[in-house]
């Protein structure tokens, strides 16, 4: 047959019959993105199976009844960009480090100072930590904000 | 020549270095050497074999004794410290959660003077592009790595410095500076490509998870849907294993082929192919040992000899434990291992679906003890979900390579390609969800020890010998009674903990989990009481995942009595929500507080009334007594609800103390300390806290008092063993003991 052999064939009609199935099906998800979007979701809209009563979210849920803005903060530090302001009181060292103009050292301080003294009454109480002086909170201020009492 | 008793000699050897002295090994080396050639040249050569592989057992344990580091070496620092770091990257960095990245740095110099060795550094913040082999500079905070040091939990530490790294670093993302732009060699780049094509053309999940299946690169693929597949036994398709390297080699050569070259021509092809792909995908030890056992199989078509696979499997366990001994005691080369020899091993019967469902079976077998052993996890479903995840995995990875292929030679070929592994990949998606669905899928049981492995080991070797002479009834039987008996042993073993809970003494242990609190309370009929669970949730080690629940599984403990969040910080309530999701938890105590009798035991919660107080000050304390003894777990309470439990009169005299607030100069008041008397203090502190806890003053008045005080952050777990009259307090780190009694008629 042409000087194919029966396995040349088989491969060929695969490649090909993968070839075109592909092409068809890339056609499809482009004409019905919803469709793609429910079948990819498909596994994922469900808790994982493990979730028993009370449930693995309930006490996240809980939780961020208890401490809103902790919550906040934190997904804030995750997901939406710097510009966002810091709550002094929650953030971490980490978070200080962050900033324009903080070291290791400084934010250590700051957290040390919050953890000795008790939370910053205003983001000026900042004056508190020694290293903090005007330029530093000055430059600071738009990136800090107090929202715990 | 069979390697096959060489390689284990040598895998024995380097399993045993701990306890050899390097002097004796080389004593032993040359006289096993010795002995083998007397023993030949007296002709004796049936008998030359065990000497010569006891000598190369030593040579194992030589290999695996750690040399003493270079004088320049970064780990002979005084450490902590903060430092200018100038390093070459050894790898492309790892991005293990959106804002946390993990850096390994061969160092060049330390503060502008010349340091060798590797560190790794973990990054936060969105971290600059970086690439392998680039030079950067960077400020950092250097560590001595420090694991959590807890009975039954993985200490990571150890893991480092099996991979000769003894120093760690933690930076802001901001202070990296890069020396040169970043120049990726070729096989970065290609795994950049194909990563970069994959997130491309498919939906993030999918792309995740062809990441996974092609290149063993799981970053991009979501957490949930990974537990899925960890939950349905079929997690090893994510990871890079023999299984690619066999389909990669194998597709090569059948287009060869169908192409008319020869089978030499095929044979080479498929060579670099592998070799290439090795290159690409790391050097994990799964990846070494299927791309040596491949090489070795097309060389000996090449040569045109009859290839045996038990000597390739040998020859690659040897060539990667002289390599790297601590690759022994990787989870990934025991797996990789374990399940080619038990497919290797099995009898293989005729027929597709009856050979499928052998080698599933065969590779559940032979990797179930590696499984309980590192992840306390006992699959049931896996062996009939491999049946279908195999072959979708394995045709979604040949089409992916394609893809990668494809997406280099034009559009209208990817998105061929892509196309038609999307399915796949939705088919893969749905089984592993499915058979996770499925209750019970997978057991957590209590880790086997050493004897219980052998037994079972034991147990399957007579089995399959059993099987072999099942033509001769006699040694069959004998074999087959054997083999069973060894197999009911092993079960027994591995039962043990589970089934000596309950002895009538209550233990309170307080796990080491870094800075925060994890404590369980042992009833004395075998129940659990969780109170804390350390730090947790994303970006962040989760001590609930990693610490709390393999400490209670391996203690036997398979379901929680019950679980009492004491206040909502992160350091204490943070892996809670992990240990509530892997165990089934009968009652929680977080809303009432009242006293409760559980086995023998009484465990009262007492919440300080400080109206308006800060959140530490409403935190809930635990009183848990038992004859003589008693224990009271402070929280993280401070002066003013100290105060205000001592104005209530609330009773608080207790032998042992968990002392309030981490140690912190603001808990432990002298009154409230008069009012406990404790006879011990444990303090829950992580090593280098950044609150400076423990307080140095709250030290001394716990001293005052007369209480010995024992501190997780140097002496790991704290253990805590009563019967009511006597206590027993057990230092982790070093294993020491202290007995204290507490009746003053009896002597003890």
């Amino acid at each position: 047959m042409l000087g194919y052999t029966r396995r040349q064939l088989v491969i060929v009609v695969t490649v090909v019959a993968v070839g075109a199935g592909g092409l068809a099906i890339d056609h499809w998800r482009r004409a019905n993105p919803d469709v793609v979007a429910y079948l990819e979701a498909l596994d994922r809209a469900a808790p994982p199976p493990t979730a028993r009563e009370p449930g693995p979210r309930e006490p996240m849920a809980r939780r961020a009844a208890a401490r809103p803005r902790e919550d906040e903060a934190r997904g804030r530090r995750a997901h939406a960009d710097d510009a966002t302001p810091l709550d002094v009181n929650l953030a971490t060292a980490a978070d200080f480090e962050r900033l324009p103009g903080v070291g290791p050292a400084l934010a250590a301080r700051i957290v040390d100072v919050r953890a000795r003294e008790g939370p910053f009454g205003s983001v000026d109480d900042l004056r508190r930590v020694r290293g903090v002086g005007h330029a530093t909170l000055e430059r600071l201020r738009p990136r800090l904000a107090v929202n715990t009492p | 020549m069979p390697l096959a008793p060489l390689a284990v000699a040598f895998a024995a050897g380097i399993a045993l270095a701990p306890w050899i002295a390097p002097r004796a090994a080389w004593a032993l080396v040359a006289a096993g050497l010795a002995a083998t050639v007397l023993v030949l040249v007296l002709g004796q050569a049936a008998h030359a074999l065990a000497p010569l592989l006891a000598a190369i057992a030593m040579l194992g344990a030589l290999r695996a004794t750690p040399a003493p580091l270079a004088a320049d070496h970064v780990g002979r620092l005084p450490l902590p410290a903060t430092a200018r770091v100038e390093a070459r990257l050894a790898a492309d960095p790892i991005a293990w959660a959106p804002d946390r990245a993990r850096l390994a740095l061969d160092v060049e110099s330390v503060d502008g003077v010349p340091r060798s060795g590797r560190i790794s550094l973990g990054l936060y913040g969105p971290p600059p592009p970086l690439a392998e082999g680039q030079r950067i500079v960077v400020d950092a905070r250097l560590e001595r790595p420090v694991g959590f040091r807890d009975p039954g939990v993985f200490d990571v530490a150890a893991r480092l410095a099996r991979e000769g790294i003894h120093v760690t670093g933690s930076a802001s993302a901001t202070r990296v500076v890069p020396l040169e732009p970043p120049a990726p060699p070729w096989p970065a780049r290609v795994r950049r490509f194909a990563l970069a094509a994959f997130a491309e053309r498919l939906p993030p999940a999918s792309a995740g998870l062809l990441g996974g299946l092609v290149l063993g690169n799981r970053t991009a693929l979501p957490a949930d849907v990974q537990d899925a597949f960890r939950r349905a036994g079929v997690f090893h398709v994510l990871a890079v294993s023999g299984f690619n390297v066999a389909l990669l080699a194998g597709a090569v050569w059948t287009l060869a082929r169908a192409a008319g070259s020869g089978r030499r021509t095929a044979a080479t092809g498929a060579i670099v192919a592998v070799l290439g792909f090795a290159a690409v995908v790391g050097p994990e030890p799964s990846v070494i040992r299927a791309t040596i056992m491949a090489v070795l199989v097309l060389a000996a078509v090449l040569l045109e000899r009859e290839a045996s696979v038990t000597n390739s499997l040998a020859l690659a366990a040897l060539a990667i434990l002289a390599a790297r001994p601590g690759d022994l005691l990787d989870p990934g080369f025991q797996l990789s291992f374990a399940a080619t020899a038990g497919i290797v091993a099995a009898p293989m019967p005729r027929g597709t679906m009856a050979a499928a469902l052998a080698v599933s079976l065969a590779a559940q077998l032979a990797v179930l003890p590696v499984a309980l052993v590192h992840f306390n996890q006992l699959s049931t479903v896996g062996i009939i979900a491999n049946l279908a995840a195999v072959p979708l995995a394995g045709a979604a990875t040949v089409l992916g390579l394609l893809a990668v292929v494809a997406a280099a030679v034009g559009d209208l070929a990817a998105a061929a390609a892509f196309g038609a592994v999307w399915p796949l990949l939705l088919l893969l998606r749905a089984v592993a969800a499915l058979a996770a669905a499925v209750p019970g899928a997978v057991i957590r049981l209590p880790a086997p020890g050493a004897g219980a492995v052998i037994a079972y080991a034991a147990g399957l070797g007579g089995a399959l010998a059993a099987w072999r002479w099942r033509a001769r009834r006699g040694p069959c039987r004998t074999l087959a009674a054997g083999a069973t008996l060894a197999l009911l042993t092993a079960a027994a073993l591995a039962a043990l903990p589970i089934l000596t809970r309950g002895d009538g003494r209550l233990r309170v242990t307080v796990l080491d989990v870094g800075q925060g609190d994890a404590i369980v309370v042992e009833t004395p009929d075998g129940r659990a009481v969780v109170v804390d669970a350390g730090a947790g949730g994303p970006w962040r080690l989760d001590a609930g995942e990693r610490a709390v629940a393999p400490f209670l599984w391996n203690r036997g403990v398979l379901a929680l009595h019950a679980t009492l969040t004491t206040h909502a910080d992160i350091d204490h309530a943070g892996g809670m929500a992990a240990l509530r999701r892997l165990f089934a938890v009968t009652e929680s105590w977080d809303d009432a507080a009242r006293p409760r009798s559980v086995g023998g035991a009484l465990l009262t919660p007492i919440v300080p009334d400080v109206p308006g107080g800060r959140r530490n000050d409403r935190a809930t304390m635990l009183r848990v007594e038992m004859g003589l003894a008693s224990v009271l777990l402070a929280s993280d309470v401070e002066a003013a609800g100290e105060r205000a439990l001592l104005e209530a009169r609330i009773p608080l005299g207790a032998t042992v103390l968990k002392v309030g607030h981490h140690g912190a100069a603001t808990s432990s008041t002298a009154p409230f300390l008069a009012a406990v008397r404790p006879t011990v203090a444990i303090v829950s502190v992580g090593a280098r806290n950044l609150y400076g806890h423990p307080d140095a003053g709250t030290l001394a008045r716990l001293g005052a008092v007369g209480a010995r005080v024992y501190r997780t952050d140097r002496d790991g777990a704290v253990l805590v063993e009563t019967d009511g009259r006597t206590l027993s307090v057990t230092r982790w780190s070093d294993r020491s003991v202290e007995r204290f009694c507490l009746d003053p008629e009896t002597i003890c």
